[in-house]
């Protein structure tokens, strides 16, 4: 990595704090250090490139690290050690073609001239605090905008040691005449907020991806996240460049592509990079996804594997499903009727002799709990019935516990007297704890197969 | 009034129709409805065994319940299965409701009612009902060629849950699981009421006058 970069120029270990991305505190030495000597041929902005790599004072490392990147942007860096002083002044042109630091952080991060280069980029995507920015002159650097495995090595050689692809590229170039104190002030920043170059750093980065994966389906990354992904696996291994495709995790952006609406899928080690066969691995994966879901609805589906069983498994447990509530509701309107029969009975006070008075009671308190729950003219019945529930003070022993929560809810009845939206509420939480009792009862039965019923379920499936 | 709350509005029957052509539509609704389908999926299990839901589940239904009641009393002479269909069907259109139509099924199960309706206003002039089962026989018949079992269960599945027939297996799973979740909740819901008044019920019939 940096390591071994700094090792091929001659450094004999680049400073731990550039490969953390909290490198402000290295910015810090890096400020409170004085100026190091340098070769007197190199413009002093040059030396501020210096500090950056703490233990290496030595100029001539800098110089051929430096130069290195400059003149041999596609070789190998074993061979960069060795590069001539006389390519300093390239540098050094290049360098004052940069101009001030001030230009170089320049506008602020919404610049959309990509094809400045990555160099141009981040200097210009500075984070907003940094409101000192000025334009930058896009022309000198466009010369580095097609040199994408030098920005790429540059952005290695990095002392920053930050996530953000392009903010590796900084150090060589922090350069300028005038603002060394603002270039210091901002590089300090900027090293620290890296997600702040992110989204220029996508579209520099965006070319190298682009050139590097070839084969690969991405399709114009210039959102910043499928880039930000990719600067992170550059940064970790720069031998594994040529596995980029392979060695990468998948991943997936489902942000929204200004450019094009796709799923931005990677390849996985050892996997065909084919676009119908990733394009089918993700619509496995989404249905894979999903029965696993449903696996977990369904009861019993864990010792099954294999969609066809496991549909046969979630079918049956539909069918079940419908069948109790046919059943269910069969259930239901037979009570229903007789209930209607009551409840007309109940209407009138006369029909009910006094001893059975206490189960009328309770049949009313479930008509009235079930019916009454916003209508007015029930209201009075309720009303009525009040007088009549506590004068019967002796009660029976009652055999459904159901119907004891309701005894038990009896006298508060006497209570609700006015308001329908109390009774709404009571007859809710009654209704609530009651079929929370009921859940509890029925718990046993509930995953059983519905009882036998005589309605076909045929009918259910033309719904 | 409160009935109207069981009732929503019948714009659901455009619904279906619109949801087709959206998947018809290139990946640009596709990532979006992805997204939509994933958090449905997420809170689906989770929303259909809240308590809240329960509750207003619950007295919804046994609201229905009284109006269904109210509306028999009219008519007493209903065979059981005609009104246990009726109750079934009141039961799965709470249901539906309480879904708050963000799945395909409960919104496919409030417009069927409109469509039943309108069906019974046809069936007086053709009687469509026995062409539909005609045509659908045929079909079977005619395509002897049979699919891969699991598209076969993938398509039997889709004519169990209400409206899915012609949706993409990824949503279709989807539909579903929050179908199933949502049914589980309904025969607890059903089951408990029913409890509750068969066992407050008898004994009126036993201590009758």
């Amino acid at each position: 990595m940096e390591n071994e970069l700094f090792m091929n120029a001659g450094v004999s270990q680049p400073p731990v704090l550039m490969t953390s991305p909290s490198s402000s505190s290295a910015m810090l030495n890096w400020v409170s250090s004085s100026t190091q000597p340098v070769d007197p041929s190199l413009s002093h902005n040059l030396s501020r490139d210096c500090l950056f790599w703490e233990k290496s004072t030595e100029q001539s490392i800098f110089d051929s690290a430096l130069s290195s990147l400059v003149s041999s942007p596609n070789s190998n860096f074993s061979g960069g050690g060795g590069v001539a002083h006389g390519d300093n002044f390239i540098i050094r042109e290049l360098i004052g073609k940069l101009g001030n630091i001030g230009e170089i952080y320049g506008a602020p991060a919404s610049n959309g001239n990509v094809s400045a280069s990555c160099y141009a980029t981040p200097m210009r995507s500075s984070p907003p605090p940094r409101h000192m920015m000025v334009t930058k002159p896009p022309t000198p650097l466009a010369e580095f905008s097609g040199d994408t495995g030098f920005a790429e090595r540059a952005a290695r050689f990095s002392c920053f040691g930050s996530r953000s692809f392009n903010g590796r590229t900084n150090p060589p170039f922090p350069i300028n005449n005038n603002n060394v104190p603002v270039a210091a002030n901002e590089k300090m920043p900027r090293v620290s907020s890296t997600p702040a170059l992110k989204p220029l750093a996508g579209e520099s980065s965006g070319e190298i991806s682009r050139k590097r994966k070839t084969k690969s389906k991405q399709n114009s990354p210039s959102t910043a996240s499928p880039s930000k992904e990719v600067e992170e696996k550059e940064v970790s291994d720069p031998k594994r460049s040529k596995k980029t495709e392979a060695n990468e995790d998948k991943t997936k952006s489902v942000d929204d592509d200004p450019y094009k609406d796709y799923i931005h899928v990677r390849a996985r080690r050892g996997q065909a990079t084919d676009s119908h066969s990733l394009a089918e691995r993700v619509r496995r994966e989404k249905i894979s996804e999903r029965m696993k879901l449903l696996q977990d609805l369904v009861p019993g589906c864990n010792k099954v594997t294999g969609k066809a069983l496991m549909l046969d498994e979630i079918i049956n447990y539909v069918q079940s499903l419908q069948r109790q509530v046919e059943f269910l509701s069969m259930k239901l309107s037979s009570v229903n009727t007789r209930l209607d029969f009551n409840m007309d009975a109940f209407m009138s006070k006369d029909i009910f002799p006094s001893s059975n008075n206490l189960m009328h009671h309770q049949v009313l308190q479930l008509d009235s709990s079930a019916e009454t729950l916003l209508s007015d003219h029930h209201h009075n019945t309720i009303l009525q019935l009040n007088p009549k529930i506590s004068s019967n003070n002796t009660m029976t022993p009652l055999e459904s516990s159901e119907t004891r929560s309701f005894v038990s809810h009896l006298p508060t009845l006497a209570h609700f007297t006015d308001s329908i939206s109390q009774y709404s509420t009571f007859s809710e939480d009654d209704l609530h704890s009651i079929i929370h009792m009921g859940f509890a009862q029925n718990l046993i039965h509930e995953l059983n197969p519905g009882p036998s019923n005589q309605v076909p379920s045929n009918m259910k499936a033309e719904l | 009034m409160v009935n109207s709350n069981l009732f929503p509005s019948i714009e659901a029957t455009g619904g279906e129709s619109s949801t087709e052509s959206r998947r018809k539509k290139p990946r640009i609704s596709e990532t979006e409805a992805e997204i939509e389908a994933r958090r449905i999926n997420e809170e689906s299990l989770k929303r259909w065994k809240t308590n809240r839901v329960q509750q207003i589940y619950a007295s919804k239904l046994v609201e229905a319940l009284r109006r269904v009641r109210q509306r028999s009393t009219n008519e007493p002479d209903k065979v059981v299965s005609v009104a246990a269909r009726e109750i079934r069907e009141t039961a799965d259109r709470v249901l539906a409701a309480s879904a708050k139509g963000t799945t395909r099924w409960s919104r496919a199960i409030l417009a069927s009612r409109v469509r039943a309706k309108l069906k019974k206003h046809k069936k007086a002039a053709k009687k469509s009902a026995g062409n539909c089962k005609s045509r659908k026989a045929a079909a079977t018949e005619t395509n002897r060629i049979k699919l891969p079992a699991v598209d076969r269960k993938l398509k039997f599945l889709g004519r169990l849950v209400p409206g899915c027939r012609k949706v993409s297996v990824p949503n279709l799973l989807d539909e579903a699981t929050d179908y199933i979740a949502a049914l589980e909740m309904q025969v607890r819901a059903m089951e408990a009421l029913a409890e509750l008044l068969t066992a407050a019920a008898p004994r009126t019939t036993l201590t009758g006058p």
